[in-house]
């Protein structure tokens, strides 16, 4: 456990590093106000290189994850501009509280994960047991990671989990829990800094707390399946396109890149999400933003080309439905039974009271932004909502799994993106930016008094 | 408008406080109790519930016989596990997770073992140079003769 608990520091330095070398921050002060951001961002790249040198067989350990720490940071080094000072925003004791009591139920959730074995049906026969197959077998070894079914889901969550393992000396089904409960950690404090930098303390550190406080959220978060880790990198990549669109700060696009990339390589979904994600920002953005946006999507695409490749050289094709019966309308209706219980199936669980009132929340916000002329938010908002609610029904109407079935075993977790990411969008939707402005919380002091 | 901006964000902070009020009791609360059931089990590889689809004891046995990397073929009795799973499937994709880094092929003729589970490798008509019966009798390793 203490290894674990070490390593988890080596990928908050790794992160730490790379938010100046991605261009997260640009400089020492803004690295201290975006320190909260470092651990998840040391997980994604950690996360992103490990699933990619897993395809030709590399393995990563603690040894390559220092290396790379290092190289990283003499990177860093000569990046980061020693100037700046940050005007700090100012907390309240409702935010404060809100959030140390979205860490504290973190803490005893994590403490329950430290002793729950693998258990439900997903979580050790698809994903422990890919981690377990990288871990022993030292990267995608082709017999298994060509065969093994569902051979198309990609490797993100499981090579982190193998790095654990090498922390680790050896497999363990029960630890690898743990590791969810930090990247649930690691959520809060990058949500909660991302928001706080935009709206006020309160709002953020609620907005978290009812976010990591849902019983699907916890309940999922428990059973090694990749939902809740997608939703994670989903919901932080929107939040980040987001304050791009509406603020235009290329920092964020650049995180939105990051975890958007992220997202494409935890789960296929993950490709729904983010180009639901690109397509509103696309439309919302305007011209003003037209190039940036391309450019977001580019990286996106470049996180996931390898995986992609790996996938097309072994002719990896997904059982469970064809993406080209989406575009044909005789398919689609001869299937049309299906769009009835899949609509009725995915509403119930997005309004389920297990994610309490997350996406009445967010619905809230959507009209209320409409309604106060913050209109460019208000599309993105809108159209990522719609485009990832009909991406999820279609691509139960396209399965060729029975509809009960298929609804009855995924349709509760795959909605988990879209409740965590439309609630992570929310305090932007109606939140006062401190100064009323559209991106001055981050700027220079020098800055302000020039 | 302004009274829109005004209190919409107070609104959408009492939705999360009530949403969060709603959950956080039930969240809370399941953790413990999962935290009480799970408590003292010490076993890293352990699946709970699956698990007598192959018992610890049996794969321990599978396990010494097979070498890193072997190919294998699981062949398991007839039957229904769940809706939607048979046993056959159930017991092969806890034969994957479980017996790493051995590896499972789908096609007796490409395997270099066969791992019976409750039925005779016999029947699938390949040569053996060794077969070994787990001391419960279920559990069959039959090497294949090259």
């Amino acid at each position: 456990m203490t290894r674990l608990l070490l390593l988890q520091l080596l990928f908050l330095a790794l992160g730490a590093g790379a938010l100046p070398v991605l261009g997260i921050v640009r400089d020492r002060a803004e690295l201290r106000a975006r320190l909260p951001l470092a651990y998840l961002v040391g997980v994604a790249v950690a996360g992103i290189v490990a699933a990619h040198l897993a395809l030709v067989n590399a393995a990563v350990g603690v040894t390559e994850l220092v290396v790379l720490t290092i190289v990283v940071w003499l990177v860093a080094w000569r990046r980061l501009r020693a100037a700046g000072s940050r005007e700090h925003s100012p907390l309240d004791v409702v935010g404060v509280v809100a959030l140390l009591l979205a860490l504290f139920l973190l803490a005893h959730v994590t403490r329950m994960l430290e002793t729950r074995p693998l258990y439900e049906w997903d979580g050790w026969a698809i994903w422990a047991t890919k981690a377990r197959a990288l871990f022993e077998l030292g990267g995608a070894y082709q017999p298994v990671f060509t065969t093994y079914p569902p051979v198309q889901h990609p490797l993100l969550l499981p090579a982190l989990e193998a790095i654990d393992f090498h922390a680790l000396g050896r497999f363990d089904g029960t630890l690898l829990h743990v590791q969810l409960g930090l990247l649930a950690f690691g959520f809060a404090a990058a949500a909660w800094t991302l928001l706080r930098e935009r709206v006020p303390a309160a709002l953020a550190g609620l907005t978290v707390l009812a976010i990591v406080s849902a019983t699907a959220f916890v309940k999922q978060l428990s059973t090694n399946y990749a939902d809740v880790p997608l939703a994670i990198f989903v919901a932080l990549g929107a939040i980040c396109l987001a304050r791009w669109l509406a603020e235009g700060d290329a920092t964020l696009a650049r995180a939105a890149a990051l975890f958007l990339g992220a997202a494409t390589l935890t789960k296929p979904e993950g490709l729904l999400f983010a180009a639901a994600a690109l397509a509103a920002a696309l439309a919302a953005g305007g011209r003003a933003r037209a190039r940036g946006t391309a450019l977001v999507a580019l990286a996106t695409a470049l996180v996931l080309l390898p995986w992609r490749i790996f996938v097309a050289g072994h002719h990896l094709k997904n059982p469970e439905y064809s993406l080209g019966d989406a575009l044909n309308p005789a398919y689609l209706a001869d299937h049309a039974d299906r769009l009835g219980p899949t609509l009725r199936s995915v509403a119930g669980h997005a309004f389920s009271l297990d994610w309490g009132l997350l996406l009445p929340l967010a619905l809230a916000a959507i009209v209320a932004a409409l309604l106060a002329g913050r209109t460019r938010l208000a599309v993105f908002a809108i159209l990522w909502t719609l485009f990832s609610f009909l991406g999820i029904v279609l691509v139960f109407w396209i399965s060729v799994v029975p509809v009960e079935l298929t609804l009855r075993w995924a349709a509760y977790r795959t909605v988990a993106s879209l409740v965590v990411g439309a609630a992570a969008l929310a305090p932007l939707l109606v939140g006062q930016s401190r100064e009323g402005g559209e991106r001055r919380l981050l700027l220079p002091l020098r800055r302000h008094q020039a | 408008m302004a009274d829109v901006r005004r209190v919409a964000a107070p609104a959408v902070a009492v939705l999360a406080l009530v949403s969060a009020a709603i959950t956080f009791p039930h969240a809370w609360s399941w953790a413990s109790d999962q935290r009480s059931s799970f408590e003292g089990l010490d076993s890293p590889t352990l699946v709970f519930k699956y698990q007598q689809l192959l018992p610890a004891e049996a794969v321990a046995f599978v396990q010494t016989r097979l070498r890193p990397k072997q190919r294998y073929y699981v062949l398991p009795r007839e039957g229904d596990f769940f809706a939607g799973v048979s046993y056959p499937t159930a017991v092969r994709t806890f034969a994957r997770y479980a017996l790493l880094p051995a590896v499972q092929v789908q096609d007796p003729r490409s395997a270099d073992a066969v791992v019976g589970v409750g039925a005779d490798p016999g029947t699938l008509g390949l040569a053996y140079a060794k077969v070994e019966w787990d001391p419960n009798g279920t559990v069959v390793v039959a090497q294949v003769k090259r």
